[in-house]
């Protein structure tokens, strides 16, 4: 009995002894991680610490314990604000224009930089439809502002033409606005987008093409019946992780191409955080919006996982 | 054989007409796109070489009517703006370094699954990926309780681990063979010898991919000036480019009376719009440099990205 005992704590001083080596063979790890891991704790799970502000009257001097607790009293101003109905539409309203055609404009784009044999001219296009995601936003809406501005190219084409007398102020019309900024937004991001469908399409089996050209399918057939479905799997990720974007990722260009005479077609909930978070200094109401806002995102995605999962085989998780 | 050969080349030559109507549409189509998206940036480079004077009378569209550098000469005269592009510099290089450094370490971490904490820091990881940060207010709290708020550090810190970049390091890391990793250990070197002379030259074009993210990100990043700071030594270059926007914007009348005031009362006899257009240029150039030595580098990393599922 005694016998025993004693070899179960020689085996377990042996198995802490080995893994001291291992810890020791591992310092270096150590030293990686633990810096990583203080590091990750604040500055992502910090944040996480904040969102209670959306539950306190948030004094700043009393930190958010201190503040007086008024549990969900910011969640029921926001619903009850004048401005909600507007902010919610214009947000749904921007974001679903920009996903529906972030989502299908860059498969067109990679099926027709698919479709060109000479070396040369497809290079170039891809070249110049990635260029524009690198550019910052600020300088995309700087040129586009003045490119339709009442003095730029397209105003000066216009009239010359003949078919406005008047330059056509194209950032002063609210209800151009939502496309508007669709539009600047694609100009952007729509090579870039086209990129991984474009990789995607150089994966596929060959042999099914030219099954299907002995076949006698022709080009337009070939892409239908062949092409699309091998994208689709791809493409259903990519819808899937975009919808997160549904309710937020709107800011730039509401608040760089919008204006006084837009402003009330292009206040985003990410514009409205912001002017009532740091212009104003309403801390807490900012907060539960926010936290609105990040809340129905995550819903979203789940949903579309759901139906992705029940429609397709495909889905995120 | 020769009969044979000479006959698929026949067949290849003789393309069909749909086949020519077909490529003809798709070559036009594609012009137009190629020309779009090309346009924009010609008419900025047009109007910035223009002289400002004659700017104003405008119908400028393809290249400077009265070709002059003066807007140039006007911007980089300005004490603020160089103050804006130094700091736009200096955010991006250390940013970048730091950033790239510091994610790859980490990131070798996840391929290591032999480390002890291998199992708990994948959760911790991963509950971060989707579930941290916050929104604004929140974020903007953290900052000032951490005294980054309105300091330079505001740009480079919080950017220090990127979780996505992590990933994109990590699928990386994954593809390097084993072997070469345990030669070196075996040989005695120990884990940080293994990831500096072994690990990373090896995964050069992952470097290669985020560096240019991640410079693109800081050199084109105006919101943290926006948001975190007040100081208007802080503001860099792309924070200045979005106000003069955002002051000229609206009614144009008032355009003379902002530059006035930007440029400290300084008599300014041009036309503001090829000031913004010069500085439009300033941001816009560093990007067209990078851009064709990294573009290779790129489309890799992307793929690497999206293989992570």
């Amino acid at each position: 009995m005694i016998g025993k005992n004693h070899a179960k704590t020689s085996d377990r001083t042996a198995a802490r002894a080995r893994k001291w080596q291992i810890m020791k063979n591992q310092r270096y790890l150590f030293l990686i991680a633990i810096p990583c891991i203080i590091y990750i704790g604040i500055f992502f799970y910090g944040p996480l610490y904040g969102w209670l502000m959306a539950f306190v009257r948030y004094k700043p001097a009393r930190g958010v314990f201190g503040s007086e607790f008024v549990g969900l009293h910011y969640f029921k101003e926001f619903f009850t604000d004048p401005d909600l109905g507007k902010i919610i539409r214009n947000t749904l309203a921007m974001s679903s224009l920009n996903l529906l055609a972030i989502n299908t404009l860059p498969i067109i784009l990679a099926l027709m930089i698919n479709e060109i044999s000479h070396k040369v001219f497809k290079r170039t296009i891809q070249t110049l439809t990635y260029l524009p995601h690198f550019v910052s936003f600020v300088v995309v809406a700087n040129i586009f502002l003045e490119l339709l501005g009442t003095n730029g190219p397209i105003n000066d084409l216009l009239q010359n033409m003949g078919i406005v007398d008047q330059p056509y102020k194209f950032w002063q019309k609210p209800y151009l606005f939502w496309f508007l900024a669709t539009f600047v937004r694609v100009w952007k991001e729509v090579g870039w987008g086209a990129i991984i469908y474009l990789a995607t399409l150089a994966g596929i089996d060959q042999e099914q093409y030219e099954a299907a050209a002995i076949d006698g399918c022709g080009r337009i057939k070939r892409i239908i019946y062949i092409t699309i479905p091998n994208l689709l799997p791809t493409a259903m990720i990519l819808w899937i992780t975009n919808m997160s974007g549904l309710f937020s990722a709107s800011f730039d260009a509401s608040y760089m191409l919008g204006n006084a005479v837009t402003s009330h077609v292009a206040e985003v909930i990410e514009t409205y955080t912001y002017k009532i978070g740091i212009s104003m200094g309403m801390y807490s109401y900012s907060t539960a919006v926010s936290l609105i806002q990040t809340v129905l995102g995550f819903i979203l995605v789940y949903i579309t996982n759901k139906i992705a999962q029940k429609t397709t085989e495909y889905s995120l998780w | 054989m020769g009969k044979n050969e000479n006959e698929i080349i026949r067949k290849k030559k003789k393309k069909k007409t749909g086949d020519i109507i077909f490529d003809t549409i798709l070559a036009i189509i594609l012009g137009i796109i190629g020309i779009s998206m090309l346009y924009p940036f010609i008419y900025v480079l047009a109007v910035s070489f223009n002289h400002p004077a004659d700017t104003e009378l405008g119908g400028i569209w393809l290249y400077p009517r009265v070709f002059s550098t003066e807007a140039y000469r006007l911007i980089f005269m300005e004490k603020d703006l160089f103050r804006a592009t130094l700091l736009s510099v200096s955010r991006t290089v250390l940013g970048t370094f730091l950033t790239v450094l510091c994610s790859s370490m980490f990131a070798y971490l996840f391929t290591r699954s032999d480390f002890l904490l291998y199992k708990p820091l994948k959760a911790f990881f991963f509950f971060a990926m989707f579930f941290g940060g916050g929104g604004l207010i929140p974020t903007y709290m953290l900052y000032l309780n951490l005294n980054l708020y309105d300091t330079f550090w505001v740009y480079i810190i919080p950017h220090i681990i990127n979780l996505w970049y992590v990933v994109l390091f990590r699928t990386y890391f994954k593809s390097v063979p084993a072997d070469l990793l345990e030669a070196a250990k075996i040989d005695g070197a120990h884990d940080l010898k293994v990831f500096f002379k072994i690990l990373m030259p090896v995964s050069k074009p992952i470097y290669a991919t985020v560096a240019l993210y991640s410079a693109v990100m800081q050199w084109n990043s105006y919101r943290d000036t926006l948001y975190y700071t007040t100081d208007p030594k802080l503001r860099t270059l792309q924070y200045i480019c979005m106000q003069m926007i955002k002051k000229a914007e609206g009614e144009k009348m008032i355009d003379r009376a902002t530059m006035f005031e930007i440029f400290h009362g300084e008599a300014v006899t041009a036309d503001p719009l090829s000031l913004r257009m010069a500085i439009t240029v300033v941001t816009v150039v560093p990007i067209i440099c990078v851009y064709p030595f990294l573009q290779k580098y790129f489309v890799k990393g992307i793929m690497v990205g999206s293989m992570k599922g």
